[in-house]
């Protein structure tokens, strides 16, 4: 087992994992979830019973556009219709 | 961003709709708690000073601890926070003569009220000056009797944003798969020992959580130590978890209803305000019903006037509907909030 990462450390590092992703962009767990689900952020898992790690610049930016998109309107198809393709 | 301790973060959790100022069941069972997460962030903070982590610890949490913090009655660590100090001398009052950190953990069945006054004194402090943490009124204090009687009731309230970050990132981590950290092992067994393990997740997910405690006892040393320990009462808690299941029944459209017809079901939802005279009009009680409210602190905003007028009160819609309230056989006139189901 190992400490919890502070903030600090969490900021500086490549990957992070969805418990970081939400102190980091205080976005709901659910709501992460569902997106992870639905193929909007991209992850990698080494085995399948290990945690899924986000790129963190990555999934940070594509959360603000995820929500720049919900605010011009958008409906959740739409927009994931809009990021994968 | 402030980043806040351990206990900290579980103090946010287990306070958030505690009363403030009188001693109930529910508060004395998240008090213990908090000592106990004290105690336990003091071995955290340990662990990382020596370079240690918990799989190193031979025995787990007892070895570890036991060895580095607790050998007989001195402690190597010395406690920055007020709350660590208030919880150690509440648990070393009398000597160790158990295994380390265990034994002391088992104390915090058997604090004082006296004890757990002051430690929880010491937790709302630094959260109330942060903003992490508010005192909020209830609005049971402006039903008649309370008011009459002189009875304040005030609770706690965690701000909106901290409890929500708390909470959610400890589902992600439990829920999730992968392993855990220390913290989210220890705060696992806090909100089991607690009772407030129903306030975050829900009964499926409780479900799951109950495989992974069982996962994380035979893996991790730290779980080993933590998860045989029992600090609530049985009785306690059983007390605790129907005074929950019963807010929650009557919060729902039906229950809303019976609790109108027999406020004694479920007191804080069921306030009457009583009005300055008798047969007053529409506007009087009214008047008399936003005074009081005022009066003891509440937001309060008239959304729909009328015979039942539409109230908002700290965001939350009541109907203020028209009744009596027969007391020694004198009738006395008045409103009953009623909280509106949909909101």
């Amino acid at each position: 087992m190992s400490r919890q990462r502070t903030l600090e450390k969490i900021i500086q590092s490549e990957y992070v994992s969805i418990g970081e992703l939400v102190r980091l962009s205080g976005t709901r767990y659910s709501t992460l979830k569902f997106y992870t689900e639905e193929g909007m952020l991209a992850f990698e898992q080494e085995e399948e019973k290990l945690t899924r790690r986000f790129p963190r610049e990555q999934t940070l930016a594509r959360l603000r556009e995820i929500s720049s998109l919900k605010q011009a309107g958008l409906s959740i198809p739409q927009i994931k219709n809009k990021l994968i393709h | 961003m402030n980043e806040r301790t351990l206990a900290e973060n579980f103090a946010l959790l287990a306070l958030n709709g505690q009363d403030s100022l009188h001693k109930t069941v529910a508060k004395t069972v998240s008090l213990r708690c908090m000592a106990a997460a004290a105690l336990l962030e003091l071995y955290l903070e340990n662990s990382t000073q020596s370079g240690d982590s918990c799989e190193s610890s031979s025995g787990g949490l007892s070895g570890g601890l036991s060895a580095a913090l607790f050998e007989a009655d001195t402690i190597a660590v010395i406690p920055s926070r007020s709350y660590q100090r208030e919880a150690l001398a509440a648990l070393f009052k009398k000597p160790n003569k158990g295994a380390g950190c265990l034994s002391a953990l088992a104390r915090a069945t058997r604090l004082s009220s006296k004890s757990l006054l002051a430690i929880e004194r010491a937790f709302v402090e630094p959260l109330f000056e942060s903003g992490a943490l508010e005192e909020v009124p209830k609005l049971l204090a402006c039903d008649l009797l309370f008011d009459s009687s002189g009875v304040d009731i005030r609770e706690y309230r965690a701000e909106q944003a901290a409890y929500t970050a708390i909470a959610d990132s400890l589902r992600a981590e439990l829920l999730e798969e992968g392993p855990l950290t220390d913290e989210a092992i220890i705060l696992l067994w806090l909100l089991r020992e607690s009772g407030c393990l129903h306030d975050i997740f829900s009964h499926d997910e409780l479900s799951i959580l109950g495989g992974r405690m069982v996962a994380l006892y035979q893996s991790s040393p730290l779980a080993r130590s933590l998860y045989t320990l029992v600090l609530h009462r049985t009785l306690e808690t059983t007390f605790k978890r129907f005074l929950h299941i019963k807010q929650a029944a009557f919060s729902t459209p039906v229950g809303v209803g019976l609790n109108f017809v027999f406020p004694v079901f479920e007191r804080s939802q069921s306030v009457f305000v009583d009005t300055d005279a008798w047969f007053s009009d529409h506007a009087a009680r009214l008047a008399a019903l936003e005074r009081r409210l005022r009066e003891h602190g509440h937001n309060v905003s008239v959304l729909q006037t009328g015979a039942v007028p539409l109230i908002k009160i700290d965001n939350c819609l009541y109907r203020a509907v028209p009744t009596a309230q027969v007391i020694s056989r004198v009738p006395i006139h008045g409103l009953r909030l009623r909280k509106c189901p949909l909101c």
